[in-house]
């Protein structure tokens, strides 16, 4: 099991880059501390072995559940839409990804 | 009468006897929510003109007996996180605060096609994230029992709905502890289905290995009763069983006798509120006099599930709400809030590369064991007994500073939540302070028929399911 010494700040905004949130200064050594707290106690696992142990998929066992390939009903783009203040010709409209030179 | 205090059972008797009408059960019950509501917190958002409506439309079917479908006419209220088609659903979370779903969810279908009505969402954590109704963002809901004490959570608008009489019955969800423990703590049945028992569809989703939808009552009955309109395969959602559906309902009244009850030592820890080690005591011993076998048993340390709990959800919640991006609904992920914003970053460490194997896989491989550990259990046991939580209601402001409350609150529950079992909260008894005591009843996959017989037989022995907060 993996003990971790304390979360530095750069971890910590590394997460939260990758998670998509936006933290302050004093949000980031907040979540150092209690994130840290967190996966101290999750440590406990390391004590139990589990090298012949499959990971669980599924709890009641159940796989490969298919349907078939058949179009089906599905929403209007206007009940896709309903949820937004802003759309673009029936489009969502996101962050740019590319700049314009 | 008064009509707001009936069970399922008792409102469809009367409707059928034409004792009082759909709608005025709906009106009387509005006016209980405005007059008590403000001292609760219950309820978020309250669908009374489509209430009222339906309610018509079921009174014309009474009288006409024509179509009288099993909860026609029912007032039922949801937990939030249940997408209802065109009524507000909030997750009890800003980032959905005016968001309107263009779908329901497969349980609001089917209770709808059953009849029921709608009353209104009820408060939760938010997204479902706690064990006290306290993190949600628009205010805690308080216990009926004493309005200076939490419902306890998630389901908490629920459970304080169904306990102070402002609906028929409920719908909650449970992930570890979300159903049984605010049952517990509001002192009304709460039953958390087999996972893939109910489907999730249109359930905003938290753990999706783990999370599992079901009824919260007034009664044991009540339960099964709703247990059999919610229960099957839904295309909709491939985790859903295609296992035979039981009539629950006609099974509460089967004689088991036979059954052999353990009792896991570690869930009788010192830890555990000595009021509430006295109260579940009591009940086991009434069922021991009652002709059931009593076994001690010894289970894996409760300590493991709430790593294994803290690991899986917080990962799976990571991956869900990542859906959450502003764009097609919703606001701004910065309107999480702190316990949302901690469980998304603690997940997507767990998850991510070089601390995947560490953690969420290594979560995964205990989980087998806790499956394992439970299945050895059972071959010599039919069900495990135990308290449903440590503790009786704690009082409003308890999970401040506590960032890991939940998972120690539901450490009696996060074993079978994780292992995917059914769990039923009944009303045992009652601290000196009048604060709920609940008893747990757990069992294999798939045999719900069994601990809601066991359930029923002792509430029939006893009187806590007629008692009513002071409210």
């Amino acid at each position: 099991m993996h003990t971790k010494q304390k979360l530095t700040a750069e971890e910590v905004k590394h997460i939260a880059k990758l998670s998509g949130l936006i933290l302050n200064e004093s949000e980031v050594k907040k979540f150092e501390k209690q994130l840290t707290a967190t996966l101290s106690y999750v440590d406990i696992l390391g004590l139990l072995k589990t090298n012949t142990i499959e990971p669980t998929d599924h709890v009641g066992k159940m796989v490969n559940i298919y349907r078939e390939d058949e179009i089906t009903s599905s929403l209007s783009q206007d009940e896709v839409l309903r949820n937004i203040k802003d759309s673009y010709q029936g489009f969502f409209k996101v962050n740019a990804v590319l700049e314009e030179k | 009468m008064d009509i707001n205090s009936l069970t399922i059972e008792q409102t469809r008797k009367g409707f059928l006897n034409k004792d009082f009408s759909v709608f005025e059960l709906v009106n009387s019950l509005y006016a209980r929510i405005k007059k008590i509501n403000p001292q609760l917190n219950a309820y978020l958002t309250l669908n009374e003109e489509e209430s009222l409506n339906k309610s018509k439309e079921a009174d014309l079917s009474y009288q006409k007996k024509q179509e009288i479908l099993p909860l026609l006419g029912i007032p039922i209220c949801v937990k939030d996180n249940f997408c209802t088609k065109d009524l507000r659903t909030t997750a009890s979370s800003k980032v959905l605060d005016n968001y309107l779903p263009v779908y329901d969810a497969t349980i609001i279908k089917k209770l709808k096609g059953a009849g029921a009505i709608i009353l209104g969402k009820t408060n939760l954590d938010s997204f479902a994230h706690g064990s006290s109704t306290e993190t949600s963002d628009y205010g805690s809901t308080k216990n009926p029992w004493n309005t200076k004490h939490l419902p306890g959570g998630s389901s908490g608008g629920t459970a304080a709905a169904v306990s102070a009489d402002l609906s028929i019955a409920g719908i909650g969800s449970e992930t570890a502890g979300s159903i049984r423990q605010p049952a517990s703590w509001c002192g009304v049945v709460g039953l958390k289905p087999t996972y893939g028992r109910v489907s999730r569809y249109g359930l905003i989703a938290m753990a999706s290995s783990t999370d599992s939808p079901g009824p919260m009552t007034k009664t044991v009955a009540d339960a099964a009763y709703l247990l059999n309109v919610l229960a099957g395969r839904d295309p909709m959602d491939a985790t859903t069983s295609d296992k035979p559906i039981p009539d629950y309902y006609t099974a509460l009244k089967q004689n088991h006798h036979q059954l052999t009850l353990g009792i896991p030592r570690e869930y009788f820890s010192k830890e555990l509120d000595p009021e509430v080690k006295k109260n579940v005591w009591e009940a086991i011993k009434l069922l021991e006099k009652n002709g059931y076998k009593i076994k001690e048993i010894s289970l894996l340390d409760p300590k493991y599930s709430i790593a294994v709990y803290t690991i899986l959800q917080r990962s799976e919640v990571s991956s869900n709400l990542a859906r959450f991006d502003g764009v097609r609904y919703g606001a701004k992920r910065n309107q999480f809030n702190d316990e949302g914003k901690r469980r998304i970053m603690l997940g997507t460490y767990t998850l991510s590369s070089g601390y995947y194997d560490a953690y969420y896989l290594k979560a995964q491989k205990v989980r087998n064991l806790i499956c394992a550990d439970f299945e050895k259990a059972f071959s010599g046991v039919d069900v495990i007994i135990g308290p449903t939580s440590p503790v009786t209601a704690l009082p409003i402001g308890s999970t401040k500073n506590s960032f890991m409350f939940g998972e120690m609150q539901d450490m009696l529950l996060e074993p079978s939540s994780i292992a995917g079992l059914p769990g039923i909260n009944v009303p045992c008894g009652f601290s000196k302070k009048c604060l709920p005591v609940g008893m747990q009843i757990i069992s294999p996959q798939f045999t719900e028929e069994k601990i809601l017989n066991l359930a029923y037989q002792y509430e029939q022995e006893t009187q806590w399911h007629k008692m009513k907060p002071n409210i």
